[in-house]
């Protein structure tokens, strides 16, 4: 199995190697032959690929510790799924997967596109395979999962602790499958650049492929804040992590990118813009993909450390020489067909998203790199923890949850202020009621702003749907229900966008919550003793060891009160995993009471079973993950195919007239 | 505890030296860890809610990304025992954690005080949204005249109307 793999590594990475050669010449030559050939190469690439990821899977389950990778990462105590995820629980493993997930997607998408898009297939090709090249480079090269060690060991080391919970059987391969997945657009838009065709053909190619990543992307950040949430024990889901910011970089520039992809494609403007904003989340994809494995940044996710830092680096500056090169060289070709008219417009609006999006990710960035600028100029160890970005982000935020309820009302070139107004006047009086009513009961005015400001955002969007239905029952002669199953399926790209903006205000809803009033209480409690926090009892019963195949467990009980009634029994959870007693995992013991959740975290344990028990009341987290729910929900809808294009075009300079989001 | 077990479970497995020495190393390491450990997990003094919040501000020395509250670790207990013992003996917020500071560098402390060159990094990202509003104001500033499309008044009756009959299908496509 490890010759196969690291065979059909080897083989795949001449492919692609000659794949760039043919596909070039071929384009240069006008040689359809040498094109075709160029595309099966890449179709053989994907193919190979896919052989040596099942070698190394195959390898997993049949414990075949001669490998190093498979050694290090599993032992014949774990249960079978754990075994199988082992696969991407370190670096070869996961890089492969990221190989496989790109050259995948590149070759799917050559095949959807070889008709319709013939004159950017040869560059797209050779861009995709020259990213292929480099991660085959390394997988053979540098950090090849294939390699053997000199001595059989008769068990493995078994999975790192952390990644054994149900969430991280999720949260690694989404997000590395986003990440990879940013190379499909990347290509187009590369292709774009080096054939100098600017116009609107790219950029309908690489629509849902953007989407797709930003959705893989988005879901895997989602579910890595689950996983946070149940297992970290600090009481949130959002720990500004130097991984975790990373891995949201390249999900700002690409939500940015995708609302003035739209301002490019109705109004021809923002072109270089576009450009570099697919440009920048290419990059900081790499970006995010190697940091995590150069140990440059001090983080919960660094157990993954090694040497390949300066490949990646190496990589990364030329992915941004090449890519700024050419849109400089392409300039001229780049000039907006018409310009901006009002600062009232769908298309200003826009600007703003971008603006907010990209300045929100500047701060992240800032905030991340900045300790490592702090060591090399000023020989000071610095961290950059939540209180700065909660400080930096949380305003932009704030600013960006208005203009979500503004924009859907803003009017291509210009909208008549009479008619906002009019529009906004039932959201905005909601929004200032709640906000006034806040001022009063919280204690925090900052939280009474954001939710007035999320009502206000929650009206609007509510609004846009409810008119937008009533218009099809009239018109269609629609009952309700079908009219807005109709509004959604008929106009996919706009209603689902809102229905992400839905999700996005639902998860506001949560993560205001539990930032503003959050409760914490630490006790230390013997067997039947009790505390309380907030409206809540907890009634501590005592320690139970258990054992499992691979671990030994920790299960502090505890029985929730509020007030005097019985509300559940949560079980608090410390694993101790052979081969890693030194790190010891948890599960958080969470029950859902009304809209709290109470979160109980077992710190410390004597042997007479008194522990120390943090408990946090976390309210309206719930919510949060609804949203996760509904974007899930909102982002099939933006999938969606669209039927035949309506008989009749409504002419667009209709000012004021409802339009595409 | 069940560390003990866990050694005479393992350490019997050995089929050849390497795994003999490494399942010495691995039971010497054990049994320090079960001598040490049940020392060492140990609940500790219950924390005032400010002792938690101060605990929260500083970073545990040696773990990963997590905060002094969060971590398991032997040397975070410590810190937050002394944290509480500060704060009982009298001592501010402040002189704790410039205590902490004195100790570990200022690399211990979550968010980096706003002092010399740590401005940089605290204005870095005002300093960005600056240069993107004045960018978007310049470009804003830019337009011209309209288009040769020219934009025919319309009066707010007539928009509504169209918008209504209009609806949601205007777009339709």
């Amino acid at each position: 199995m490890a010759h196969l793999g690291s065979g059909a590594l080897i083989l795949a990475l001449i492919l692609a190697i000659y794949g760039i050669g043919a596909s070039l010449l071929g384009a240069r030559r006008r040689i359809p032959e040498l094109l075709l050939s160029g595309y099966r190469a890449t179709y053989a690439v994907a193919f190979l690929v896919a052989v040596a990821l099942i070698a190394l899977v195959v390898s997993f389950l049949r414990h075949d510790f001669r490998l190093a990778y498979v050694a290090g990462r599993s032992s014949r105590d774990m249960p079978l799924h754990y075994v199988i995820a082992a696969f991407y629980g370190g670096q070869e493993g996961s890089l492969l997967y990221w190989t496989l997930v790109a050259s995948g997607l590149g070759a799917l998408a050559l095949y959807l596109h070889r008709r319709s898009d013939r004159a950017l297939l040869p560059y797209m090709n050779a861009t995709l395979l020259s990213v292929l090249t480099f991660l085959l480079l390394v997988l053979t090269v540098v950090s090849s999962p294939f390699r053997l060690l000199p001595v059989t060991p008769p068990d493995g080391a078994g999975l790192n602790p952390l990644l054994r919970d149900p969430g991280m059987m999720a949260h690694p391969p989404f997000l590395l499958s986003g990440y990879a997945s940013f190379t499909v657009p990347f290509a187009f838009g590369m292709a774009a650049l080096i054939t100098g065709r600017l116009g609107s053909d790219w950029l309908r190619a690489i629509r849902r492929w953007t989407l797709l990543a930003w959705a893989l992307l988005g879901l895997g950040l989602l579910i890595g804040a689950w996983w946070a949430y149940h297992v970290l024990g600090w009481g949130g889901y959002w720990g500004w992590d130097p991984v975790e910011n990373l891995a949201l970089l390249p999900w700002l520039t690409s939500t940015a990118f995708l609302h003035s992809v739209i301002v490019q494609e109705r109004r021809g403007m923002l072109k270089v813009w576009n450009l570099a904003l697919l440009l920048a989340t290419f990059a900081l994809s790499i970006f995010g993909t190697f940091i995590v494995r150069s140990g440059m940044l001090s983080s919960v996710h660094a157990f993954a450390v090694s040497r390949i830092g300066h490949w990646f680096l190496t990589f990364l500056a030329l992915v941004l020489i090449v890519g700024i090169g050419l849109l400089v060289y392409r300039l001229p070709g780049l000039q907006s067909e018409r310009q901006i008219e009002s600062v009232t417009s769908r298309e200003a609006g826009f600007l703003f998203n971008n603006l907010l999006f990209t300045a929100m990710a500047f701060a992240v960035f800032w905030g991340t790199t900045f300790p490592l600028f702090s060591e090399l100029f000023w020989e000071t160890r610095i961290s950059v923890g939540p209180p700065f970005y909660n400080r930096v982000v949380g305003p932009l935020l704030l600013v960006l949850l208005l203009l979500m309820a503004i924009g859907p009302l803003l009017a291509w070139r210009r909208t008549d202020v009479r008619l906002l107004l009019r529009n906004v006047r039932w959201p905005a009086t909601a929004g200032i009621g709640v906000g006034l009513v806040g001022l009063v009961l919280f204690s925090r005015p900052w939280a009474a702003i954001a939710y007035a400001v999320t009502v206000f955002a929650v009206g609007v969007t509510l609004q846009e749907f409810w008119r937008g239905t009533l218009a099809r029952r009239r018109n269609a002669r629609e009952n309700v229900l079908v009219a807005a199953w109709e509004l959604l399926r008929r106009n996919n790209r706009r209603y689902g966008g809102y229905l992400v903006h839905l999700a996005m205000l639902l998860m506001a809803v949560g993560i205001i919550a539990s930032n503003a009033f959050q409760l914490e209480r630490q006790f230390v409690l013997r067997p039947g003793e009790q505390g309380t926090i907030g409206p809540y009892t907890v009634v501590y019963r005592g320690l139970e060891d258990r054992r499992t195949a691979d671990a030994e467990i920790v299960a502090a009980q505890v029985d929730i009160y509020r007030g005097q009634r019985y509300a559940g029994t949560v079980e608090s959870f410390r694993f101790f995993y052979r081969n890693y007693e030194d790190q010891p995992t948890a599960r958080m013991g969470i029950t859902l009471v009304g809209m709290d959740d109470v979160y109980v975290v077992l710190d410390r344990w004597e042997d007479d079973g008194t522990a120390s028990l943090r408990v946090y009341v976390n309210p309206l987290v719930i919510w949060i993950w609804i949203g996760g729910v509904v974007f899930v929900l909102g982002t099939v809808t933006l999938f969606w195919p669209q039927p035949v294009p309506a008989l009749a075009r409504v002419p667009q300079s209709v000012a004021g007239a409802t339009s595409e989001a | 505890m069940w560390a003990h077990q866990f050694v005479s479970r393992h350490s019997g497995a050995g089929f050849t030296a390497f795994v003999w020495r490494a399942c010495m190393l691995l039971a010497m390491v054990t049994m320090m860890i079960a001598v040490l450990g049940v020392s060492a997990v140990r609940a500790e003094e219950p924390l005032s809610p400010e002792a938690l919040d101060i605990a929260n501000q500083l970073n545990c020395p040696v773990c990963q990304g997590q905060s002094v509250r969060d971590s398991n670790s032997e040397l975070a207990r410590q810190m937050r025992q002394l944290i509480q013992q500060k704060l009982d003996a009298g001592e501010s917020r402040d002189e704790i954690l410039q205590y902490f500071v004195e100790r570990y560098g200022v690399g211990v402390l979550r968010e980096p005080p706003r002092q010399g060159y740590l401005w940089l990094l605290w204005w870095g990202p005002v300093a960005g949204l600056v240069i993107g509003i004045v960018l978007v104001a310049v470009y804003l500033r830019r337009r011209g005249e309209p288009s040769s499309e020219v934009v025919v008044p319309v009066e707010l009756e007539d928009l509504e109307r169209v918008e209504r009959l209009l609806g949601a299908e205007g777009d339709a496509r």
